[in-house]
């Protein structure tokens, strides 16, 4: 599927796309529960207005924005890897369950061991970071076939796994205590809950190291979506470069478990827009993956938070008719 | 022994009736023990004399009354949703073909559970009498869009591309109730209904149900036969003289009537009705009338096992069963997606 658009100049897109990401922010800013007029927003954000209304943009909502986004930009980027290392093109780390499997581990940490509120910032993370690796060798594992790993398959697998892990995950809670409760229910929800400034700039500064570590690996993604033996005999080593992408992926998707819990589909749709506009080579859609998640992410936030819901039930109910789209049609 | 109409439907050689008493023997054993085990397991264990006491010997005390109005209800209820998961999964798989095929992955208990989202968001009341009515009507709706979509004559459609088609339709359904009940302010209730099985079960919603799940049952017994030859080619069985829709529609219904009655009595259970006729496929063959018995005394010991253990495990509290069935049901729906091409 590609939206033919090579007789519109690039630049011409990137600056459109750009706008659009800043109309977003500015207009989350902006509106809301109680409106912030245009013309203070500026004084705001350099701390030149009224003491509320800087706590309001810029204590409360600011920070929510930049989770939100680099949220998306990180599970788009997570798709991307997914799709690439598994050469699945309806790879997603909430499909595959990833995410549950990220969710169950924290669940089983969060019940178990006893939480300091010190070592809450590395614990958790670190055993989401290892429930989402187990279940991507899980489901690499199970898919895998004498004749190789059928997409179809992987996909199924990985949604059975998802069920199970959150059935798992609601297993453990009932032999939690209802603070434990409490913690495991917000990581199961889909919502946007982490939005400290610290966790908004350590998710932001996740998403740049990551790019910048795949910008020096866009010639291997691009290998990898090769036949295999067109890779090898082009000089990759492909099962390393397989392991490496992967472990990427399940950092990324578990980072971002860590700030939203379960979101899915966004690691679909992100780098299916990406590749769309700017065609399938790593080079030139990587960055775009990464700012369509997270400029999709933000959007489904803005919306659901404003109906009181959280994220993941929009991009749940958005998703799903597009996987299904997908699916209707040969490939 | 020869006889002119021997063949897929009819044998009747002694040896083939032997062994198939054998097997209804040993399930109908299995029900009985699983029944006991069921009666027995619990907050507070009870022993065989002291069920028995409860259930015939008129007694008022703490412990007889328990059985009678807590104990009882949700073992009968079990077993009505066991049968029902099991069979409409056989159906299913008859009719589509595919393996995998089940309610609760195809889209078929998402359906029912967004109508009753939908129905208590607009302040019905999920204890009363209306409420199987619109998981039904739920169940239908799933049941048409997945149909609709798998019937698309752009693609030829896998058994495993299909499957994932009735995930997504799940997964569709899910958000939305998910939206509504957290939009209704119901998140809570429906969500410990729909993860929480059979606990908290009592007779006024027993009753509700059976009727529904009863009926169901007599008409896939009815149709079994009919649901032999839906597993032939369309052709092939139109010239067998089935009129193929019409069949084909009506079984269809009753997945509908058994899958919704059983969303309205414990919420969401996947894989089950999966497991169950592949476990009854292996011992009881593939002849429908034979074999549908069988699926509903398996399906209803097994329910009532895993409820049995799901009370049982962590007493006085309680697993959620849709969870314990889901990890239990994992191996089989692994071995079932990875035998397929």
């Amino acid at each position: 599927m590609r939206i033919p658009m090579r007789k519109v100049p690039r630049g011409v897109v990137d600056i459109a796309c750009g706008m659009g990401i800043v109309v977003t922010f500015l207009v989350g800013l902006v509106a809301g529960g109680a409106g912030v007029p245009l013309g203070q927003l500026g004084p705001a954000l350099i701390h030149a207005t009224s003491p509320d209304l800087e706590f309001l943009v810029y204590g409360v909502r600011l920070p929510r924005m930049l989770v939100a986004f680099s949220t998306g930009a990180l599970l788009s980027l997570a798709g991307y890897l997914l799709q690439t290392a598994t050469k699945n093109d309806l790879a997603d780390p909430g499909i595959l369950g990833v995410q549950s499997g990220a969710g169950a581990a924290v669940a089983v940490y969060a019940t178990f061991v006893p939480i300091s509120a010190g070592a809450l910032s590395y614990q958790l993370p670190l055993a989401a970071l290892c429930g989402s690796g187990v279940a991507v060798l899980l489901m690499y594992g199970l898919a895998r076939t004498p004749s190789g790993v059928d997409p179809m398959r992987a996909l199924l697998i990985g949604f059975g796994l998802s069920i199970v892990g959150s059935g798992g995950m609601v297993v453990i809670m009932s032999y939690a205590s209802p603070d434990e409760v409490n913690l495991i229910t917000a990581w199961l929800s889909g919502n946007i809950f982490e939005t400290t400034w610290t966790f908004a700039i350590l998710l932001t500064s996740v998403v740049l190291a990551g790019l910048l570590c795949l910008s020096f690996l866009s010639r291997e993604l691009d290998l990898l979506s090769l036949d295999d033996h067109a890779a090898q005999s082009l000089g990759l080593h492909v099962s390393w470069f397989r392991a490496a992408f992967l472990v990427l992926s399940t950092v990324f998707a578990s980072s971002a478990v860590c700030a939203a819990g379960a979101i899915a589909f966004i690691g679909l749709l992100g780098p299916h827009l990406a590749k769309a506009v700017r065609g399938p080579r790593a080079e030139d859609s990587l960055v775009f993956a990464a700012l369509g998640g997270g400029w999709m992410l933000l959007m489904c936030d803005m919306i659901a938070h404003a109906f009181g819901l959280p994220a993941g039930v929009l991009t749940g109910a958005a998703g799903a008719p597009y996987l299904l789209w997908r699916l209707t049609r040969s490939g | 022994m020869w006889c002119p109409w021997s063949g897929p439907f009819a044998s009747d050689s002694v040896s083939v009736v032997r062994s198939y008493f054998i097997t209804v023997t040993a399930s109908v054993l299995f029900l009985a023990v699983s029944l006991c085990i069921a009666m027995m397991a619990g907050a507070s264990p009870i022993g065989v004399r002291g069920v028995l006491d409860a259930l015939f010997g008129h007694r008022t005390d703490t412990g007889s009354l328990a059985i009678i109005s807590l104990r009882l209800p949700r073992v009968v209820a079990g077993a009505m949703v066991g049968a029902s998961l099991a069979v409409s999964g056989m159906i299913m798989q008859g009719i589509t073909k595919n393996p995998l095929a089940e309610p609760g992955l195809f889209g078929v208990s998402a359906g029912a559970n967004l109508a009753l989202s939908l129905s208590m968001a607009f302040g019905a009341n999920y204890a009363d009498q209306v409420a199987p009515f619109v998981c039904f009507f739920g169940a239908l709706a799933g049941i048409a869009v997945v149909t609709a979509v798998g019937s698309l004559r752009s693609v030829q459609f896998s058994p495993l591309r299909m499957a994932l088609a009735g995930a997504s339709v799940s997964v569709f359904c899910n958000a939305v109730a998910q939206g509504i009940e957290f939009k209704s302010n119901l998140a809570l209730g429906i969500t410990a209904w729909l993860e929480g099985g059979l606990s908290g079960i009592q007779w006024g919603s027993v009753l509700v149900a059976c009727p529904w799940m009863a009926v169901g049952l007599a008409l896939a017994l009815a149709l079994a036969t009919e649901l032999t030859v839906q597993r032939l080619d369309m052709d092939v069985a139109q010239s067998l003289g089935q009129r193929t829709l019409l069949i084909r529609l009506s079984l269809y219904a009753v997945v509908a009537l058994l899958a919704s009655a059983s969303v309205y009595l414990a919420g969401n259970i996947t894989f089950f009705g999966l497991l169950v006729p592949h476990v009854v496929r292996a011992i009881a063959g593939g002849e429908d009338k034979k074999s549908m018995p069988i699926a509903m005394l398996l399906g209803a010991g097994l329910m009532m096992l895993a409820d049995a253990f799901a009370r049982f495990a962590i007493r006085p509290y309680e697993l959620p069963l849709p969870a314990v069935l889901a990890v239990a049901g994992l191996p089989f729906f692994v071995t079932a997606v990875r035998k397929m091409r």
